[in-house]
């Protein structure tokens, strides 16, 4: 059988044609098939990851304002506690004065009513003294004198004379 | 490992498994169009006549207008390449999933992004587009190279078939250098001076013309030297040994080895090579013609232009609302 063969340097328009053809098929297979198919699931694979991505942002943007929100209630708890703290410390200073006051005015009403009976008892001692006296010079008198005088005017007498040695006391 | 994925991934299990007799028939399909055009070259074989540099053999002849279309070998081993390059594309699509677990996954994520890269660095990201032109390009060219290692006829030797891509080529370069406007690219002829004109149109076509006989001349320069060191080697072989006795004489010694270097050389790294200065030559050629300034000039006039017109539909839309 007689082999054919092309000439070494041949140019086939057909040739060109199907060759061609092939490389445009191939093109198709390769964009269609290979590329299309890779990028799509890659960029599924992309979008998949951006999710994760995006999903982590948030969560950490709502921990830092939980943060934010927790730290400023903490330090209104701070300074809360701190008025309170304030307050209490005012209400006792308060009360501790209003007990001193008390204290003193107590201690000096004690003091005022010791003098008052001191005083009266003096007054009281004083009196009977003066009628002791009184009475004793009267009797003294009416032996001395053996005659009754009348007691009301030598009372007078005695308690003027007693009067002007207090006097003198004085 | 893929337990540990699967476990992490509860809802993985349910997805369905890649079948592995489906990938089997891939495989097979990968297989049996360079099985065949073996079988075909055995068929039509041409028993060995020492030296012989000719061109593909033709199967059939069939009658056309202009000129005969010849199914050639390379036409053959062509269609082969071509047909295992879109199992192996299937094969390596199979089962995509969101979070790869399968190597094929990663292999084919692996070319679409270093293609992609490719593209985006020599070309920038509007020509995102090219990516799977250039993939495919240097896939057919690479692997039609490549089938010299089986022993079959590789197309790029043969001229026309890498003519095929020269014109697509040629058809993008030119379609992107229309995008600045069919008035700026026919002035460009006549750049610097009108008298240019003549060398301008040739050096346009010269493009194409020096892309398929630059990928053809070495592949079939390689092919040519590696069939004349062959039968070299062989007579050299028969010349050292013909002191010997019968018919260790003829045994071509010299033709274990030697040849299988050059063939990494003409047939592994050219064709490959090859393959890449072609798709570089495309990109390339693509991105210097593409007028960027006069587009985009186009562009904002055009738009202007709608923003125009909108502006005008508006005031009767509300006349008509009203």
């Amino acid at each position: 059988m007689e082999v054919q063969t092309l000439d070494v340097i041949s140019v086939n328009v057909w040739s060109i044609l199907i060759s061609l053809c092939n490389l445009l098929i191939l093109y198709f297979i390769f964009k269609k098939l290979l590329f299309g198919r890779v990028k799509k699931i890659m960029s599924e694979r992309k979008q998949a990851v951006q999710t994760v991505y995006d999903d982590a942002t948030r969560a950490r943007e709502e921990a830092e304002n939980d943060r934010e929100l927790y730290k400023s209630r903490l330090n209104q708890a701070d300074n809360e506690a701190d008025r309170i703290l304030e307050d209490a410390r005012i209400r006792a200073r308060a009360r501790e004065n209003e007990i001193i006051e008390d204290a003193k005015r107590r201690a000096s009403d004690t003091m005022r009513r010791a003098d008052e009976s001191i005083e009266l008892d003096r007054r009281r001692a004083v009196n009977e003294l003066k009628n002791e006296i009184s009475g004793l010079s009267i009797d003294i008198a009416e032996k001395v004198i053996e005659k009754e005088i009348d007691p009301d005017d030598h009372r007078r007498l005695i308690d003027g004379f007693i009067d002007s040695i207090r006097d003198g006391e004085k | 490992m893929q337990n540990s994925i699967q476990s992490r991934n509860p809802d993985r299990t349910t997805a369905k498994k890649p079948n592995k007799f489906v990938d089997f028939l891939l495989v097979l399909m990968m297989i049996l169009p360079f099985a065949g055009c073996i079988a075909l070259k055995v068929l039509f074989g041409n028993p060995g006549k020492g030296i012989n540099v000719t061109g593909a053999q033709i199967y059939f002849t069939v009658k056309m207008p202009l000129q005969d279309m010849y199914i050639t070998e390379g036409t053959a081993v062509s269609a082969a390449v071509v047909i295992a390059l879109f199992a192996l594309v299937l094969l390596l699509t199979r089962g995509l999933r969101r979070d790869p677990d399968t190597k094929r996954q990663l292999v084919a994520e692996f070319i679409v992004e270093k293609c992609d890269a490719f593209v985006e660095d020599n070309m920038g990201r509007g020509f995102l587009g090219f990516s799977p032109f250039v993939a495919a390009v240097m896939a057919l060219s690479a692997f039609s190279s490549l089938s010299s290692l089986l022993g079959l006829y590789p197309p790029t030797s043969d001229i026309s078939i890498v003519a095929g891509w020269a014109v697509v080529s040629f058809s993008l370069i030119t379609f992107y250098k229309l995008r600045g406007g069919a008035w700026n690219y026919f002035r460009g002829f006549f750049e610097p001076i009108p008298l240019f004109a003549p060398m301008n149109v040739i050096s346009e076509l010269s493009t194409p013309v020096s892309m398929a006989f630059r990928h053809y001349g070495n592949v079939l320069s390689g092919y040519v030297v590696s069939t004349l060191v062959a039968a070299g080697l062989s007579s050299v072989s028969a010349a050292l040994l013909r002191m010997l006795p019968g018919a260790i004489a003829s045994f071509p010694l010299l033709r274990i080895g030697i040849p299988a270097v050059l063939s990494i050389y003409f047939d592994v790294f050219s064709g490959i090579m090859q393959a890449f200065i072609f798709a570089v030559l495309t990109i390339l050629n693509v991105k210097n013609g593409f007028p960027e300034e006069e587009y985009e000039r186009r562009m904002r006039k055009k738009q202007a232009r709608r923003l125009e017109r909108e502006g005008k539909k508006r005031p009767e839309r509300e006349k008509n609302a009203a």
